[in-house]
């Protein structure tokens, strides 16, 4: 007879106490009431001998009760010869997840993070299955390579393909990390053991930076727990560096007597709650040449505060890119910031027509107005005439075309001019043809290359109102009229036409009307030229010609359409890494700026620092700094993992069947398995039943007897 | 002139059986049903101590009842004709202190004296007699003014059906405030054990009977306090003081039948000395028996009332 739990065989010492019990002087418990107490006297109480057991079968069976209770909890089993076949382990499918994002660069996390998974290698068993992928979405030890490497070799694998890895800098995104665990499991049950025990070990700083929220509601598979490894960095404190934007004050931080800077950059200081440097210092470097740029500012953030200083670019700093290094900080990964100033666009306007800057009847005057003060593109005006200049009219001299010049043509042009525009245009430009006179329409189908365009016949005025045409029909979805698709703004009814010049187009045209008069004849034309393009507008702009040139949709109408002309509408030039995406509208070349004979690249760019990006032709710098979140290292309350649902290792759902296989002692699993078929607890439980049946009956008996009995007099 | 003694019709009721209806009333009405069966069977003739008028002799008259007197004077033969006062005014006074809660037959000796009280109260109801309660412990709880008005029973019975309040006896407290209550001369009745201490209550007792009342006593007693023929060795609590004590009642039966014996003297003396009839009726006798003794007369100083009674 061999017990399983034979610790509970101490429970026969609990035998003494109904010994005990019957030993003792049984002193009555029972109560009389009596009204004439006053005559009574106390009676001398009756003892019994202390030696005496009272009950001695009685006592025998409470004590066999207490015996074979605990002969039961004890799970005794008999050993037979049953040959023991050893079993195995349940094989396990293990993901282990590993982070590299850019707090794990803190110091002394990576080599601790690498230990842990090695020693998770290390405790695999041959029949085992391991996947170790990264954080950033990498799969660094796939379920085939691991199959197909030897047992012995298989801790080396895992070695060396952690020596070759170091942190990255993206953010720390475990929800899809784990996500992508459990589609591995996935793969594994389908070609294995659907029964294995399934195991996803996180490795990972667990700052509060990192993404969780995706795990909520994901579907974990059964028979799955999740371990959470949380590494203790060397530092518990950290502060970083985001940049916030460009201010557009400079005169809050110009020193009397000094030039005003450049621009001036506004950054965020953030502080981690847990430790505080003392003492920070920033300090702006010229990024190509590491050398010092403007003066050094200290500043002094508190713990789990955020502080934004702004950092004037001097008027003496080089155009190129900038860096800004905090300094004071013990952990270096998030303390440099990359900084570009995009230069303004320009866009030359040349300007057709022999008008006067302050001529009221012509569009020189209106452009020139509403174009003045433009950050981007920056509007610079010329006037260009093939007519004899009046002596009122000041005409500047035509500058060399450049490549990027919009020509605004508001005069008959002639022949070698229209050819040279549509060389320009044919390159790339962009063109504006209004028709103020029915003589434009000649010039407008010459630029377009087309032949037949002819003019519409003037309308007929109401009887005693003044004719005018309204756009009826715009295409909103057409980049030129997009700004203004929106129903609140898409309203034109209230503009007059007055002078409106609308043409018949010949049905081979080319031209794509992008707006209509209310007799749905052509208003406004797009007609693309070899590269270029050239937009006609069927009337004058000026407040003899309509309303137009005064109606609030005609700034925005020219932003869109001088934007179109230099590329498009402004667009961000700063990324986080691993947020690159909103650079980029499609297809894009991305090359380290700052190493000399880097070649391009189409993957976005895993570190930060400056890039060339050239997209769709155009070339232009951009900074892909360290992820703002990063910066927030704070821990992670691991209870977070649970309230999302995740099954962790210990909990209910996780630990259904994880205790026996594992941690039993070696050897125990023969005696459970002969036990369990065995189950000698049950019979000892129907004797204790049994047992506490004939107790109860006799203790019935006996109380009986006694209450029924006179007692004979007390014996000292 | 001592009346004959009344034959009962059997040989009692049963207390067990009695007891054993729930209904007080009918309880009451049981055994004096029979009671009056008896009564009428018996040869006393009642006589009236009140005179109302005389009548004209004639043959066959009781020579007993000729007002010799007139006859001296007129030469002429009168009867004296008597009448009974036929507003007599009872008060019955009933414990219903904690000690009366014992009982060692199945009943206590407050179910016993409720019912004796329910009893005697029909009987004299039914002679339109007045008849009044006072429940009492450490006080008179409930009091109940002699009246004879329709319902007047019922209310009576009633507040005799009610619970005992479960309190200490104050027996002398609760007759000085019966003495209070009963201006009037009355026939009182106390249903009591008098087990507390006689000078507790022997002065309140002679305060009743200088006013002039007719006091009664009934001393209701259980079987076992008589003989402590009654329960084990056990821890014995005092039903009032809650006083507890280890009693053998085979070792303590002797010095306690001594000690009960010299208190029943004592009591039996103070009643004597103030001219108070007094009855012991131990709870296993039939009641009818026990009303009966009440009822008949025993010495000159009950004679009277005992005669009101048996009219």
């Amino acid at each position: 007879m061999s017990f399983l739990s034979p610790w509970f065989l101490a429970g026969f010492a609990l035998i003494a106490g109904p010994i005990i019990a019957h030993l003792i002087r049984r002193v009555t418990r029972d109560r009389q009431q009596f009204s004439a107490m006053r005559f009574l006297a106390e009676s001398p109480p009756r003892l019994s001998k202390r030696s005496r057991i009272q009950h001695p079968l009685l006592l025998l069976l409470r004590c066999l009760i207490v015996a074979v209770l605990a002969a039961g909890f004890a799970r005794p089993f008999l050993r037979t010869d049953i040959p023991f076949v050893p079993t195995g382990g349940t094989p396990q499918s293990v993901v282990a997840v590993l982070d590299d994002s850019a707090s794990m660069q803190r110091a002394g996390l990576w080599p601790a993070a690498r230990q842990k998974i090695n020693d998770l290698a290390v405790s695999l068993k041959e029949g085992d299955q391991f996947v170790l992928i990264a954080a950033s979405g990498a799969e660094l030890i796939s379920r085939e390579r691991w199959l197909q490497t030897p047992f012995s070799e298989r801790t080396g694998l895992v070695k060396s393909v952690l020596a070759a890895r170091t942190p990255g800098w993206g953010p720390a995104r475990l929800d899809a990390a784990v996500e992508a665990a459990v589609t591995q499991w996935e793969q594994m049950a389908e070609a294995t053991d659907s029964r294995a025990r399934k195991k996803l070990v996180v490795v990972s700083d667990f700052t509060a930076g990192a993404r969780i929220a995706g795990l909520a509601g994901l579907p974990w598979p059964k028979n799955c727990e999740v371990t959470l490894e949380q590494l203790k960095p060397d530092h518990l404190g950290d502060a970083g560096l985001q940049w916030l934007g460009w201010s557009p004050d400079v005169s809050s931080v110009t020193a009397p007597n000094a030039p005003p800077p450049k621009a001036v950059a506004r950054v965020r200081v953030v502080q981690a709650a847990t430790e505080a440097a003392t003492a920070l210092r920033l300090q702006l470097y010229d990024a190509q040449t590491n050398r010092a740029v403007g003066p050094p500012q200290d500043l002094t953030v508190p713990a789990g505060d955020a502080q934004v200083a702004l950092v004037p670019i001097p008027a003496n700093a080089p155009d190129g890119p900038l860096r800004l290094e905090l300094t004071g900080d013990a952990e270096p990964f998030d303390n440099t910031l990359w900084i570009v100033r995009p230069a303004p666009r320009e866009i030359p306007l040349a300007y057709y027509g022999a008008h006067g800057s302050d001529d009221l009847k012509h569009a020189r005057f209106y452009l020139e107005r509403a174009t003045a003060g433009w950050k981007d593109p920056v509007v610079k005006l010329h006037a260009v005439s093939d007519a004899p200049a009046p002596a009122a009219v000041s005409s500047t001299p035509a500058p060399a075309q450049p490549a990027n010049e919009f020509a605004v043509i508001a005069e008959p042009l002639a022949a070698d001019r229209v050819a040279t525009l549509r060389a320009h245009l044919a390159s790339g430009g962009f063109a504006l043809v209004l028709l103020n006179d029915p003589a434009m329409i000649g010039t407008a189908a010459a630029l377009a290359g087309e032949t037949g365009w002819s003019p519409l016949a003037p309308r007929l005025a109401e009887a005693g109102a003044q004719p005018h045409a309204l756009l009826g029909k715009i295409d909103f979805q057409h980049p030129l009229f997009a700004l203004f698709a929106d129903p609140h703004y898409s309203n034109f009814a209230g503009i007059h036409f007055w002078a409106p010049q609308s043409l018949v187009l010949p049905a081979a045209s080319k031209a794509a009307v992008v707006a209509r008069f209310d007799d749905n004849s052509p208003a406004v034309l797009e007609i693309p030229v070899g590269q270029g393009r050239l937009v006609v507008w069927g009337g004058d702009w000026s407040t003899a010609a309509g309303q137009w040139v005064t109606s609030t949709k005609f700034i925005p109408w020219l932003q869109s359409l001088f934007e179109r002309a230099v590329g498009g509408a402004v667009r961000p030039f700063v990324a986080e890494v691993g947020d690159t995406g909103r650079l980029i509208t499609g297809a894009a070349q991305w090359r380290p700026a700052l190493e000399a004979g880097a070649t391009p690249v189409n993957t976005p760019p895993a570190q930060p620092g400056i890039y060339e990006l050239t997209e769709a032709g155009a070339t232009r710098l951009v900074a892909v700094e360290v992820p703002a979140a990063a910066s927030n290292v704070a821990p992670l309350p691991l209870d977070d993992f649970e309230k999302l649902g995740v099954p962790l290792h210990g909990s209910p759902v996780g630990a259904a069947d994880a205790t026996t296989a594992t941690k039993s002692p070696p050897g125990t699993q023969t005696s459970s398995v002969l036990e369990g078929r065995q189950r000698l607890w049950r019979w000892l439980l129907v004797g204790v039943v049994a047992l506490l049946a004939m107790e109860s009956l006799f203790s019935y008996v006996l109380a009986r007897r006694g209450s029924a009995t006179v007692p004979a007099p007390a014996e000292t | 002139m001592p009346a004959p003694t009344a034959t009962p019709p059997t040989r009692g009721i049963d207390p067990q059986a009695l007891l054993a209806i729930r209904d007080l009333e009918l309880r009451a009405r049981v055994v004096v049903e029979g009671l009056w069966a008896g009564l009428h069977r018996s040869p006393y003739s009642g006589f009236s101590v009140e005179f109302t008028e005389y009548r004209q002799y004639s043959p066959g008259d009781d020579l007993r009842f000729l007002d010799w007197k007139v006859l001296a004077r007129t030469d002429r033969e009168f009867i004296k004709k008597y009448e009974d006062e036929t507003n007599l005014r009872c008060l019955f006074l009933v414990d219903t202190s904690r000690s009366m809660l014992f009982g060692s037959r199945g009943w206590t000796k407050a179910d016993y004296a409720r019912t004796l009280a329910a009893t005697f109260a029909l009987f004299l109801h039914q002679q339109r007699d007045v008849i009044g309660l006072g429940l009492f412990a450490d006080e008179i709880v409930d009091y109940v003014p002699p009246r004879f008005r329709p319902g007047h029973f019922r209310r009576l019975i009633a507040a005799l059906e009610r619970e005992p309040s479960g309190r200490d006896t104050r027996l002398g407290h609760a007759l000085e405030q019966a003495a209070l209550l009963s201006r009037k001369r009355s026939l009182i009745f106390i249903l009591s054990d008098f087990l507390a201490p006689v000078p507790e209550w022997e002065a309140a007792l002679g305060r009743l009977t200088a006013a002039r009342h007719d006091v009664r006593v009934v001393q209701v007693l259980d079987p076992a306090e008589r003989t402590l023929e009654f329960g084990n060795a056990a821890v014995w609590e005092d039903m009032e003081t809650g006083r507890q004590l280890y009693v053998d009642p085979a070792q303590a039966r002797a010095a306690y039948q001594e000690k009960f014996n010299a208190h029943q003297a004592e009591v039996a003396a103070a009643f004597d000395q103030r001219g108070v009839a007094h009855q012991v009726i131990t709870t296993d006798q039939p009641l009818d028996l026990a009303l009966l003794e009440l009822i008949q007369p025993r010495g000159s100083a009950r004679r009277s009332a005992t005669r009101r009674i048996q009219r």
